[in-house]
């Protein structure tokens, strides 16, 4: 488990002393990265941005009560991943999640034709992705993006180890048709 | 029915959980055909990719920051409030009376003031080469463009939410359906709920131009009895000399190119590429060969500037690139391959 930088403990202790300053640094730190994690599950984007704003709001309100083992960024992951896994249950509506890291620069190297070329793949399967139905979408999620194990996924959503390999099959399958397509 | 169980079994060794005799029926598997490998390594590599997804939603940290400090800061006074347990003691009738006749006085007053001045409002500015980001008190973000100076109030109260420009902006209104927000420029008027959109409006310029990336926008020009309604990937266009009104499509997000520093395009002929970067970098390019300004330019250029874009053109169509002094450029030769 990743443990708390020191920046973040400062953030921590400064939040502790009601300092605005250190909830906007938390904030600006990983709020893009929280609302990508919860909109990869909802598949909406109004609803993930209100319920990253909740988990703010309530890292605030209970700023003197906090226990964060391991880093703030995990924490507040799972803050964010476990309100999805609430509101689906109680919706039944799906969706997807994803690595911050990987919103990295493109290639210094390649050409401007392969950049677009490479980017225009990379959004026919972001558009596979999108258009993977309800509860497959939401088991891609956690299997592709949270990295849960089969078992993970299957107590969190209540479903069989049989129907994830099901639904991560038809998802592979239209992301498949996608790209063939697309050729 | 056969091939989704191998696409299962490929899943499974992709994502480390596969069990010991799944392995050996997929090597099994894959040393059938030659097709079979192929299929492996095509899911292999959407698998891989598959990680790289970025949902395609707009994430304003700076705007949603701010209502959660406005949130917070509400959440402070309640407690507050709570705390100081005042106990109110039923006054006498006439003094609510008083302080009703008070309310109104100071309401009308209030209409009067609003309805001619507008100088409790604060003023933002740029300079030459000076661009600008701030956030609204309810939640709308601002780009300012440079030359440009934008008017607002510190809070909005009334039925409209009222600003002013002069010169060029890119707007992220929050949603607010009851309080319309209006920004007036020197020649017309632009009413929105809630969008984001590029308006450029300097006084000195031929025309008020909008370009809308989400949303509606209406466009009412002052002289004018028209009026444009605008969605999603339209631009208007009013020529203040003319008075003519005019709807376009947008192809790319190019207008709020300042803001973005992105550039993309797609089949575009070199003579349109050319006017954007003599428009944007302020510089002057010249095609020497006729008929080369029709060659197609495609290609995505992020934190673009002019050189290495002429540098970029100037290799694919195999052309001379010169300048003088970084202000004029000039392409020679070359062919439309």
């Amino acid at each position: 488990m990743q443990t708390t930088t020191t920046e973040e403990k400062e953030w921590l202790q400064l939040l502790l002393k009601d300092d605005e300053k250190a909830l906007q640094l938390i904030f600006d730190r990983y709020y893009k990265y929280l609302v990508v994690t919860a909109y990869n599950v909802l598949h909406d984007d109004h609803r993930a941005k209100d319920l990253v704003q909740d988990v703010f709001f309530d890292l605030w309100k209970r700023r003197e009560n906090l226990k964060v083992q391991g880093s703030l960024k995990s924490y507040l992951r799972k803050a964010v991943v476990n309100r999805c896994i609430d509101e689906t249950r109680r919706k039944k509506r799906s969706g997807t999640t994803e690595e911050i890291q990987d919103f990295n620069q493109p290639d210094q190297h390649i050409s401007p034709q392969q950049q677009l070329e490479t980017e225009e793949l990379q959004q026919v399967i972001n558009r596979a992705i999108d258009s993977l139905p309800g509860r497959c979408r939401e088991v891609f999620a956690l299997s592709r993006f949270e990295g849960f194990s089969h078992k993970e996924i299957a107590a969190k959503l209540d479903i069989s180890v049989k129907t994830i390999e099901n639904q991560m099959t038809k998802a592979l399958k239209i992301i498949r048709a996608a790209v063939a397509g697309f050729r | 029915m056969e091939k989704d169980k191998y696409i299962s079994l490929i899943y499974k060794k992709l994502k480390g959980e596969a069990s010991p005799s799944e392995q050996s029926a997929l090597d099994e598997w894959l040393n059938i055909s030659e097709d079979n490998p192929l299929l492996f390594q095509q899911i292999k590599k959407e698998w891989e990719l598959s990680a790289n997804y970025i949902p395609n939603i707009e994430i304003d940290t700076k705007a949603d920051f701010e209502l959660l400090r406005q949130r917070v800061r509400q959440h402070k006074a309640k407690e507050k409030q709570a705390a100081k347990i005042v106990q109110l003691r039923p006054r006498r009738q006439w003094l609510a009376w008083a302080a009703a006749a008070a309310i109104i006085l100071i309401s009308g007053w209030w209409f009067f003031n609003k309805n001619n001045i507008a100088d409790n409002m604060l003023v933002a500015q740029t300079a030459a080469a000076e661009k600008k980001d701030f956030v609204l008190s309810d939640g709308t973000h601002i780009w300012l463009n440079e030359n440009s100076s934008f008017s607002y109030p510190e809070n909005f109260t009334g039925k409209q939410r009222f600003v002013k420009l002069e010169g060029e902006a890119y707007f992220k209104v929050s949603k607010n359906k009851k309080m319309p927000f209006v920004i007036e420029t020197a020649e017309a008027k632009i009413k929105v709920l809630g969008t984001a959109f590029n308006l450029r409006a300097y006084t000195d310029g031929p025309v008020v131009e909008v370009a809308v990336d989400e949303g509606k926008v209406q466009l009412m020009p002052k002289n004018s009895k028209q009026s444009l309604v605008l969605t999603l990937n339209k631009k208007g266009v009013y020529d203040i000399a003319n008075r003519s009104l005019k709807e376009f499509n947008v192809e790319t997000k190019n207008a709020s190119f300042w803001k973005t520093g992105t550039l993309v395009y797609k089949d575009t002929p070199l003579e349109k590429v050319v006017a954007d970067l003599e428009n944007y970098f302020n510089i002057e390019i010249k095609i020497e060969t006729e008929n080369m300004g029709q060659c197609r330019v495609t290609g995505r250029f992020p934190n673009a500037n002019a050189k290495d874009i002429l540098e970029h053109i100037a290799s694919s169509f195999q052309m001379e690139l010169s300048s003088k002094g970084g202000r004029i450029y000039e392409l020679k030769k070359g062919a439309c391959q």
